[in-house]
């Protein structure tokens, strides 16, 4: 009877074991423990797709880096990466278009034909921003001051450092508005830009930052802002 | 209680690193196959898998032995599969429904009827014993293989595979 029990569970485990496609399956994150400098909300990767032999990774909680890196460089190559960044400055961050960003809004149909955003664009995004009355300032971050922020804030993790060259981080503008001012018109006409890869609003992707100014400004007797 | 002789020269010496990231690349699909036999569902089964990667991320350079690595591996996931299944066990706490297991009929995978039959009888053991019947007629471990993973004795493993055996014989005779 033993044997036949035993053979019927074999059948039954290599069955239900046979179930799980291999295509389909989550790649691992690595978790990055190295970083205890940053902020611990600011460190949580998540997990986005699996692309061929290719790290990929989201700074600034929206801007992009893409970077292949050949597999044998890494254990992770092949793997996706959205690593969330501390906010350097402003409310919104417009990040623009790079050359290997994987935001559809710079690949015009596909990745491989995704362009930098040129220089008559970013003047425009530019010019369009700090003309809209919401708006009370707004700075220019160019690749360099993106590497540097993001070489400090990566300085333990030497893959995701190896992987990423300063032209991998996309420019942005930072945009501050007035107190109790709406950012929703603003994010949707920035979006619609060309040369525009994403809009960010910071204070949302800080849910905590959020609250505790909705809280200030109810203090204050203003309108908190609306949430997200 | 046993005293740790004091650290030798010799022992100061850094062990020989251990690759996690190569092991559970090596072994990922087999880890979730495991887990998903265990749990019922992949998406459970997945993250019982990434999870004892995040945990073990840390500790196993440190392996006193790292030709045990992947033992150490696959009692993480083990355990995790553990951890499921209890807090499953408290019904009324789940917020989250979960999947229905691969071996139910609402299962959305497909498995033939006499292998779901097993499946499901197997679930019903205790867990020792399924543990040990899975490492052993899944993993095909040894006796021994199968301890180091259970952090049982090796007797213990071969008597609480013979009890899983005909407690499963059983149950599927009844059922027929």
């Amino acid at each position: 009877m033993n044997r036949k029990v035993e053979a019927r569970l074999r059948a039954a485990l290599r069955e239900a074991a046979g179930t799980v496609d291999p295509a389909v399956l989550r790649p691992l994150v690595a978790p990055d423990r190295q970083v205890p400098s940053r902020p611990p909300r600011l460190r949580r990767p998540v997990l986005v797709a699996a692309a061929a032999a290719a790290v990929v990774v989201a700074v600034a909680g929206g801007s992009v880096v893409f970077r292949t890196v050949a597999p044998a460089a890494t254990p992770a190559a092949g793997t996706l990466y959205v690593v969330q960044t501390a906010s350097t400055t402003g409310d919104i961050a417009v990040f623009l278009c790079t050359r290997t960003s994987p935001y559809t809004a710079c690949q015009g149909g596909s990745p491989a034909a995704a362009r930098p955003a040129t220089q008559a664009e970013i003047s425009a995004v530019g010019r369009m921003l700090r003309d809209r009355p919401e708006v009370d300032s707004v700075i220019f971050e160019d690749r360099h001051t993106a590497f540097e922020n993001f070489k400090r804030m990566y300085r333990d993790n030497k893959l995701l450092l190896e992987a990423t060259k300063p032209d991998d981080l996309p420019e942005s503008y930072r945009v501050h508005l007035k107190p109790g001012a709406d950012p929703r018109p603003l994010i949707e006409a920035a979006q619609a830009m060309p040369g525009v890869a994403a809009v960010v609003d910071q204070r949302c992707a800080e849910r905590a930052k959020a609250r505790e100014e909705a809280e200030e400004a109810k203090r204050a007797g203003r309108t908190p802002p609306p949430a997200c | 209680m046993r005293v740790e002789p004091p650290a030798t020269a010799e022992e100061a010496v850094p062990r020989e690193r251990v690759d996690v990231a190569a092991i559970f690349a090596a072994h990922h699909i087999g880890l979730v196959r495991l887990a998903l036999i265990m749990v019922g569902d992949l998406a459970t089964a997945e993250d019982v898998v990434q999870e004892a990667f995040a945990r073990t991320h840390a500790g196993l350079p440190r392996l006193r032995d790292p030709d045990k690595a992947l033992t150490y591996v696959r009692s993480a996931v083990l355990n995790g599969c553990r951890s499921v299944l209890r807090r499953r066990a408290f019904a009324f706490r789940r917020r989250t429904p979960y999947e229905p297991p691969i071996w139910s009929a609402e299962s959305a995978v497909l498995i033939g009827e006499e292998r779901r039959e097993v499946l499901a009888a197997l679930q019903r053991l205790p867990r020792r014993q399924r543990e040990a019947l899975v490492l052993r007629y899944y993993l095909e471990l040894s006796d021994p293989e199968i301890a180091d993973v259970m952090g049982i004795g090796p007797s213990t493993v071969r008597s609480t595979i013979a009890r899983g055996i005909a407690a499963l014989g059983k149950a599927l005779k009844e059922e027929a």
